[in-house]
Parts: structure tokens; C-alpha cells; sequence
């Protein structure tokens, strides 16, 4: 008996992984096989695989987009001085703080998140105006999705920091707000903020193969 | 020196065995037989993205098949090797028969 949860979550990781031409047919053959007796392990091999192999065709496009999301970050301490000075007030977080839970936790945790999700968010869209050429095809559906990916990736990001400094030497209790995503850094460079920017634009970019439906007629 | 689509040994087997499967040539069978070929397990991943850039090439070309309930709904791709595909391999034929023949037979000492 294979268990379905997994294979469901292979496939789900293959769909949103791979941008190839070939992505549907690719799943399919993997599917037939596996109903065919393959195993769920080689299964999984698969899916790995391939998305190994779509990763390591495209460096260019990765590592320029890498490229981007490390410099963007390194402005960070710049969005915070702007947006954290002059529209978040630093009474603000003291007052929420004294309100009933969940509120003060929840308007805690929004104060310190808005500005970096702001901030991902600006990148991505100078980013897109960059390349306005590829960018003037994406649909409104493939933005939400990508500002949706970054959320996402930089909550995680968010919670396996938290989890590095519980038993690192810094209590993050103490660390001023504005310096949490300059925390866990490498040069200046923050860690949850460029895997954010990195997933929202590789999501909303994918490379440009996968256009053509059939080339039988050539 | 003309233009050549020089191909790597993957690429070439791919498109041989592309012409061998005829009408089925679709990437379970492709696969298989791959595997068969090579005497090891293939990754799949890997012969679609070599089929991608062959198709690239021009010298492949595809077309959507028969989406099955075994297959989670998903159509197969079919692909047939090109006017341009098969005189690459032709080519590539060429050119190593050209190679093999200044192959020393065993016990015949290199030059």
C-alpha cells in the first residue's frame, strides 16, 4: 500500500518546482509508472531529480535573480528608517502591547513583519518593471501567487531564525525590531529576506520555456 | 566548415530510440527502453529536459496526446524525430563510422 499523502506531496512540489515545456507529460509518466508498481521512494528519486536537473539549466536566470535579492536586501536598514520612523510610531508597538491576547500579539507580530513584506514586495515589483518585457505577460493571478510565495517563505524564514537563536548566544527578546532581519546575516546580506525575494520572483518569472502547445506541425 | 548539431551520446540515444518507438514514442516507453539501453535506472526528469532541448534544436517535435485517469489526468507527449533530426543523426552516423575505422584493433599498438 503506498501512502497517498506522499505521493501527493511529491507531485505538488513537482508542479510548483518545474516551468518546463513538458511539466504536464513529465508528472503523467511519473504517475503511470508509479500505478504501473514503481515504488513510492522511486517516486520521490524522480521528483528530486528533476527538480535538480530544472534547477541546474537555468543558473543564469537563478543566479541573477539571486544576485538582485542580495543587493535589495542590503538596503533593508533604509526601508525601516523611512516606513519605521514615519509610519509606524515606536509608541505604537508599546500600546498594542497592552491590549488583550491575541491582539497584542497579533499586532506585534504585524508591526515587525509589515515592513519587510513592504519592502520584498518593492523589490519584486522594481524587479518586474525591469524586465517589463517578460513581465507585461504575467496575470493578476501570478502576482497574487508570488506575493503569496514570499509571505510565506519569509514566515518560515521568520520561524527558523527564531528557532537558530534559541540556542544561540543572542536572546532575541533583546534585539531591537528593526535590527531582527540584520541579525541573521552574512555581510550586510539578510538571510529571510533574500530567500523571500528570491521565491516571489523565480515564482512570478519562471523561465521562458514552456510556451509552445504542440510543434508537430513544423 | 558547415553548420553541425553536434549531439551528445544522451541526445543521440534519445533520438534513436525516439525513431525505433515510431507513433509511441511518448516518455514511459522512451524511458524504458532508455533504461533497457543504458543497463541502469534513468532519471526522467533528465530525458525531458534533453527532449526540451532537442525540441529547441528543431530536431525533435511533439504534440499533446490522450490525457488517461491512470496518468492523474495528464496527457501524454508524444514526439517524432524532424526532417532536421534525422539528418543530424545521419551525420553524427557519419562522422563516428569515420572515427571507429581508426580504431586499433586489440594487441595493435597505438600510433
Amino acid at each position: 500500500m503506498k501512502p497517498k499523502w506522499l505521493v501527493t506531496l511529491a507531485t505538488w512540489i513537482l508542479e510548483h518546482l518545474t516551468y518546463g515545456t513538458h511539466k504536464e507529460a513529465l508528472v503523467g509518466d511519473l504517475l503511470e509508472e508509479l500505478r504501473r508498481g514503481r515504488s513510492t521512494r522511486w517516486y520521490w528519486r524522480q521528483v528530486l531529480s528533476a527538480i535538480g536537473v530544472e534547477l541546474s539549466r537555468r543558473p543564469r536566470d537563478y543566479t541573477l535573480t539571486l544576485i538582485f535579492s542580495a543587493a535589495w536586501s542590503t538596503l533593508y536598514p533604509f526601508w525601516w528608517h523611512l516606513i519605521g520612523r514615519n509610519h509606524l510610531p515606536q509608541t505604537l508597538p508599546q500600546r498594542w502591547a497592552a491590549l488583550d491576547w491575541p491582539y497584542s500579539g497579533t499586532l506585534a507580530l504585524l508591526c515587525g513583519v509589515t515592513p519587510a513584506v513592504t519592502f520584498i514586495w518593492l523589490g519584486l515589483f522594481v524587479y518586474l518593471m525591469s524586465r517589463l518585457g517578460v513581465a507585461r505577460e504575467l496575470t493578476g493571478s501570478q502576482v497574487l501567487r508570488s506575493l503569496s510565495v514570499s509571505l510565506n517563505v519569509l514566515l518560515v524564514a521568520n520561524v527558523a531564525v527564531l528557532k537558530f537563536f534559541a540556542n544561540a548566544a543572542i536572546d532575541i527578546r533583546f534585539v531591537p525590531r528593526e535590527e531582527f532581519y540584520a541579525t541573521f546575516h552574512l555581510n550586510s546580506i539578510s538571510v529571510s529576506l533574500v530567500l523571500s525575494l528570491f521565491f516571489a520572483i523565480a515564482c512570478a518569472l519562471p523561465p521562458v520555456r514552456g510556451r509552445r502547445f504542440d510543434s508537430f506541425a513544423r | 566548415m558547415g553548420e553541425h548539431n553536434y549531439l551528445s551520446e544522451f541526445e543521440l540515444m534519445i533520438l534513436l530510440i525516439v525513431i525505433n518507438l515510431g507513433d509511441d514514442a511518448y516518455g514511459v516507453p522512451l524511458t524504458r527502453q532508455l533504461a533497457i539501453e543504458r543497463g541502469r535506472d534513468v532519471s526522467v526528469g533528465s530525458v525531458y529536459a534533453t527532449l526540451d532541448r532537442l525540441e529547441e534544436k528543431g530536431l525533435i517535435a511533439s504534440r499533446l496526446g490522450e490525457a488517461t485517469a491512470e496518468r492523474g489526468g495528464r496527457a501524454k507527449r508524444y514526439f517524432r524525430v524532424t526532417e532536421q533530426g534525422l539528418r543530424t543523426v545521419q551525420q553524427t552516423r557519419t562522422v563516428l563510422n569515420k572515427l571507429w575505422k581508426s580504431l586499433p584493433s586489440a594487441g595493435e599498438e597505438l600510433a
